[in-house]
């Protein structure tokens, strides 16, 4: 194959996707993973192509297996950039534009592991982060100090366009950290993918402690609501419609309402419950004392890292406001949880599927062999006759009584016995609910 | 595979993990470091603060240049200059070698000026004789945003043969991004650690060595379409293929700054070129030209015209006259004579110039500068009036009665008598100077 150094950005965009698709329907993985890697050396630049096929097979097909060893590639070619550049030309490292400070969830996680890579002594410095908000908005500005403690964050327009000649010479992806061949990949797999390697190292898993000035902010605006600092709280959050919304993501979404047995539950205990979200969730309909929904208030941003950090655990469905929760040390309950895996310091409901046409329950090694365990994309799991069944409200409520329990015993910062076979095993960090221990056979 | 992580160890201060700051930081330290040692006369001291700077921070050129730029400019410091112009082109050979060994992209010029005939034309330049030295491989990007308002639409044809012309970023914009590294500056720029310099002193490095490789060719060559459109318009000012004419052009934006070309000076010759059958195809001077009348003075300053009439004059005249401007600048491109007058840059001496220096002088002494003096003080590389003061020179440009004369020796010099065998005889004391091209018998006594 011929080098393409002299092709436009869009005419070697258009040759590389359409060879790629041309072999994508022959599976011929081998051959297309060998061609890549020769034509993206040429031009390692455009590597950014790679993730988008990355993407296109994680929300499109059931190759989530080969989706991955794209994705290696992609990191194998930007480490050989960054690392040849910071000992040839003595530049700063730059975290590249990935979309971080305008999603909470990513930003945590992404600092997380930067703070990770950093203790494991596999990047040497802070990599400079710059955030515009004149260009993207930051999802919660009162995580700036959090950010800080990984990445040099720059604000000054003027020191932006100033590092202009140098900027992404050594380029640092945050989104897709790595740690070996066998361990990378997106943060949401790589915080449990580096755990045991975190815990043989004794790193700290879970970076974050709140800091004084998100306190004061925190204590005031809960005193304010009656909220005192000695009160027991369940934080909730259950994601719905109307922030991020794209087809990918159609799964993760729930209906509050079937969380308002285990709500009630909770207040009966002497349990406070702060729902946390944006403006356009509907009503949990729960009018009882001790029940905060913060979703229709105006609020100051330091009130959402507050509460997931000092709640005694956070409740609903996988969000940004579980990884804030998470990675401050919060334990989790999780409902409907896709793709299947589970963070230390957790208690997992795993999203069950039937089969279409057999009605017979999927286990999570049947869903691997269809398609792999990092696939959440609804149409994927519709292409392939897979029908979803979210937990239902009386479910709920057993396994938020189940949570309790596992906090007042400690049993949630042991481990759980299950076997897994040793090919994903290391998913599964943190604990399964009983229905979600019934697919694991 | 590797680790975002360096594996060097510490050498010298300057390197340690870089942050954004630090890398801010350390410019802002050059400066002040270099302003004090500057206070002390301590010229070693600033040599060698540079040196070690630029070893560890190649990615600090544009830092190098702005340095580059104060001591030529505003010092006109001649051992400076040279010393800090080494460390660019010893650094963008290094930014040259990591695009290649890693990025693998193609370089992009950002620098030219669209609205600057002379800029797009001398950067045309010395891109195709980097191409010759076979120093790049490859055209490099040129990025024309607003094409549909380039003011010089017929020389395209010609840009497309030295450039990547782009005309949306985004096609490129991963290249762009990647500034420091992929950029083509043509500010200082060289073939080997012998061979280099700023701008058009490196074109007339380049241009001697492939003249004696024997590899020299113009720029440029004419397009059929462009003399098609041109004669056409010119056939009614009665110049045909067979014509004897000169181009004329006394703006440019150094003139305008400097004022060393006025219209009026210039009469008297003109009266005697066309006396001796030339016609005179004049671009600029509109207010001043207007009132000067004659059947074959081809005044173009105040109408419109195709632009296919600036490429086809400039490639076609018996030789252009006037200011070092974009048309002297076509000329050179197309290998055509350029008869230069009140120069002092050495733009205006490589290949088939002929150079009269304008008068320059010691306000102190009153003593005529030598040629010497031109090349201590920087006043053929700079080109900024700025320094005229600062050094305490003044400059006396050449009356009518003056101009005359140096006509008559462009005349003599193009039928190879007069200041051309002077020229040959001192061949050897120009080079020395960097002096290429040909001289005025004035100018050749100042060597």
């Amino acid at each position: 194959m011929l080098k393409r150094e002299n092709l436009r950005e869009n005419e070697f965009r258009d040759f590389i996707l359409s060879f790629f698709q041309e072999n994508i329907r022959s599976q011929s993985f081998d051959k297309i993973l060998s061609v890549l890697r020769d034509e993206f050396y040429q031009r390692p630049y455009d590597r950014v192509i790679l993730v988008e096929m990355y993407n296109h097979l994680m929300v499109n097909s059931n190759y989530g297996q080969f989706a991955n060893r794209i994705l290696g590639l992609f990191i194998e070619i930007t480490n050989f950039l960054s690392s040849t550049a910071l000992d040839e030309l003595n530049v700063p490292l730059f975290a590249e534009p990935v979309g971080m400070v305008q999603r909470i969830g990513e930003c945590v996680d992404q600092v997380a592991c930067a703070k990770h890579l950093r203790s494991l002594n596999l990047i040497d410095r802070k990599p400079v982060l710059f955030v515009d908000e004149r260009q993207h908005k930051m999802a919660n500005r009162a995580f700036l100090p959090y950010i800080k403690e990984a990445f040099e964050v720059l604000e000054n327009f003027q020191e932006i366009i100033d590092l202009a000649a140098v900027n992404l010479v050594a380029p640092f992806n945050a989104m897709y950290p790595y740690y070996s061949p066998e361990i990378y990949g997106h943060t949401n797999l790589f915080v449990k993918q580096i755990t045991p390697i975190l815990k043989e190292k004794k790193i700290a898993l879970k970076p974050f402690f709140l800091k004084d000035e998100t306190e004061i902010v925190g204590r005031s605006f809960f005193g304010s609501l009656g909220v005192a600092e000695k009160d027991q709280v369940v934080v909730i959050h259950l994601r719905e419609p109307g922030y991020f919304d794209r087809d990918q993501h159609a799964l993760r979404n729930s209906k509050p309402q079937d969380f308002r047995k285990a709500v009630n539950w909770l207040l009966s205990q002497g349990i406070k419950v702060v729902r946390i979200g944006h403006s356009d969730m509907s009503s949990m309909e729960v009018d009882r004392v001790g029940f905060y929904d913060l979703t229709k208030m105006n609020y100051p941003p330091e009130v959402d890292i507050y509460i997931c950090a000092k709640a005694i655990f956070y409740l609903g469905t996988s969000s940004g406001p579980f990884s804030l929760a998470d990675q401050f040390g919060t334990a989790t309950l999780l409902f409907n949880e896709l793709p299947y895996c589970s963070r230390s310091n957790s208690l997992v409901n795993l999203l069950k599927f039937v089969d279409k046409h057999s009605q017979k329950l999927r286990t999570i090694a049947d869903i691997n062999s269809i398609m792999g365990l990092d696939i959440y994309s609804a149409n994927v799991f519709s292409n392939c006759n897979l029908i979803p069944l979210p937990a239902s409200g009386d479910e709920i409520l057993k396994t938020t009584k189940t949570m309790l329990d596992k906090l007042d015993s400690g049993e949630l910062s042991q481990s759980q016995e299950l076997s897994f076979p040793k090919e994903y095993a290391f998913r599964f960090q943190g604990h399964l609910d009983e229905s979600s221990c019934e697919i694991v056979a | 595979m590797k680790m975002y992580k360096s594996d060097k160890k510490q050498k010298i201060d300057f390197r340690g993990l870089m942050s954004a700051k630090s890398y801010l930081e350390q410019h802002k330290e050059m400066y002040e470091k270099v302003g004090s040692l500057l206070e002390k006369d301590d010229i070693d001291g600033v040599i060698e603060l540079i040196q070690m700077f630029s070893n560890e921070n190649p990615t600090s050129v544009e830092f190098l240049v702005s340095l580059y730029e104060t001591f030529l400019s505003r010092l006109g410091h001649k051992r400076l200059v040279e010393v800090v112009t080494k460390e660019i082109f010893r650094c963008r050979e290094i930014l040259g070698q990591f695009v290649q060994k890693t990025y693998k992209t193609k370089q992009y010029i950002s620098s030219i000026k669209f609205n600057d005939l002379e800029d797009i034309v001398e950067h045309a330049m010395i891109v195709k004789y980097l191409g010759r030295i076979n120093n790049l491989e490859n055209k490099p990007y040129v990025i024309i945003p607003d094409l549909q308002d380039f003011k010089f639409p017929a020389l395209l044809p010609y840009l497309e043969e030295v450039f990547d012309l782009v005309t949306n970023p985004y096609e490129i914009k991963n290249t762009v991004n990647l500034k420091a590294i992929t950029q083509l500056s043509c500010l200082v720029i060289g073939t080997d650690l012998d061979n280099y310099g700023a701008g058009l002193k490196f074109v007339s490095l380049a241009h001697e060595k492939l003249y004696n490789n024997k590899k020299s060719q113009p720029v440029f060559n004419l397009k059929p379409k462009t003399e098609a459109v041109a004669l056409d318009f010119l056939s009614k000012f009665g110049i045909s293929p067979r014509s004897n004419f000169v181009v004329l052009n006394l703006s440019s934006t150094k003139n305008e700054r400097l004022g060393t070309h006025r219209f009026e000076d210039y009469e008297l010759s003109i009266r005697w070129l066309i006396e001796r059958g030339y016609h005179i195809i004049n671009f600029g001077s509109a207010i001043s030209s207007r009132s000067f009348k004659h059947e074959n003075f081809v005044n173009l300053s105040e109408i419109q015209y195709p632009g296919e009439v600036d490429i086809f004059s400039c490639a076609k005249c018996n030789f252009f006259m006037g200011a070092n401007s974009g048309h002297a600048r076509l000329s050179q491109a197309f290998d055509t004579y350029q008869f230069l007058t009140n120069e002092f840059l050495l733009s205006g001496t490589w290949g088939k110039s002929f150079a009269h220096f304008i008068p320059l002088h010691w306000e102190d002494s009153g003593e005529q500068l030598l040629i010497s003096d031109f090349v201590e003080h920087c006043l053929l590389t700079s080109g900024s009036s700025s320094l005229f003061p600062l050094k305490g020179i003044s400059m006396a440009p050449l009356g009518p009665n003056k101009l005359l004369e140096i006509t008559q020796q462009m005349i003599q010099f193009l039928e190879e008598s007069g200041p051309y065998k002077t020229n040959t005889k001192l061949d050897l004391q120009k080079k020395a100077f960097g002096l290429g091209g040909w001289l005025s018998s004035d100018t050749l006594k100042l060597l």
